[in-house]
């Protein structure tokens, strides 16, 4: 995990001292979107090989996927209650990060 | 957007499961991680080459730290109340939801007390990971870039981070690798912690 954190301060460097055209920014963005698909299809390929999970995932897979959800639905409701109590936007701002 | 990453993942799924035999896990490990790499750096670049970004987090400040501590309450609250619909002793379902979607770690953490509550968890939080990709683009558009952070939890670091950029601005790119970074930290200590409760 740390390797992916100086990665990413390495391309920050980069991003910051160099000047980028526009050409090379649309390049890199869809170059992003191929990289993703590449290693979502990846990650379905370690799930699908690892039998430990495709054999179990018919008799525990509705327990696992309902607790899913409630871990989604509360850290959404949660995030809503800090959003409500402590407000992101400042005056002045369009409150990009608000709403 | 969200019906090519499922379809690419459904994809990869009957892909792996066809060629158990002939596909070395090795491979696809080496390509989660090299991929991974070269799509972080690209987000670096995106980042640095943003000069809005440095005004952004000082604006938001100290308040970048709570959100991922909201998001870790509501994951093990939410967690916790679906247990105990479903019949879950309240300290698993609590161990469970605090995987925050790193479902190697909290898995094999959880393995080690109980099989099947391991294999609960690691089921979980792939699913968490599944679902977060499809609920972060509505997210965004519905509510606003800080609620994708929430279903992303732990991986808004790494898998679900370049979604994240992509369906809200660059500028998220610290904010979500800040969010998960946190909540990375957080599932070796919180899931035994909760499991012995």
């Amino acid at each position: 995990m740390l390797e992916l954190l100086f990665i990413l301060l390495l391309g920050m460097f980069i991003g910051y001292f160099f000047k980028w055209t526009g050409k090379l920014t649309i390049l890199f963005q869809k170059a992003q979107t191929m990289l993703l698909f590449v290693i979502i299809f990846l990650m379905g390929c370690k799930i699908g090989i690892d039998e430990k999970v495709s054999a179990n995932l018919h008799t525990i897979g509705i327990k696992a996927f309902l607790m899913a959800l409630g871990a989604i639905g509360g850290s959404i409701f949660f995030t809503y209650l800090l959003l409500r109590l402590f407000s992101f936007q400042e005056k002045g701002e369009e409150g990009k990060y608000d709403r | 957007m969200t019906v090519k990453i499922l379809l690419s993942l459904f994809f990869g799924f009957a892909v792996g499961g066809l060629l158990k035999r002939e596909l070395p896990v090795e491979w696809i490990e080496n390509g989660v991680t090299w991929g991974l790499g070269l799509l972080i750096f690209l987000v670096g670049i995106d980042l640095g080459s943003n000069r809005k970004l440095l005004q952004e987090l000082r604006r938001l400040g100290m308040k970048v730290l709570m959100l991922p501590l909201a998001i870790a309450m509501g994951s093990i609250a939410g967690a916790f109340v679906v247990g105990s619909l479903i019949g879950l002793a309240y300290n698993s379902a609590c161990a469970v939801g605090a995987g925050f979607g790193w479902y190697t770690l909290s898995g094999v953490i959880l393995a080690k007390f109980d099989a099947q509550l391991g294999a609960i968890a690691f089921l979980s939080n792939v699913f968490r990971e599944v679902l977060a990709i499809v609920f972060i683009p509505v997210l965004a558009k519905r509510c606003g870039p800080l609620y994708t952070l929430a279903p992303a939890g732990a991986t808004a670091m790494d898998t679900t981070l370049p979604i994240i950029t992509r369906s809200t601005s660059s500028s998220m790119g610290l904010v979500s690798f800040i969010s998960g970074a946190v909540l990375s930290t957080l599932v070796p200590f919180l899931v035994p912690l909760l499991y012995q409760l």
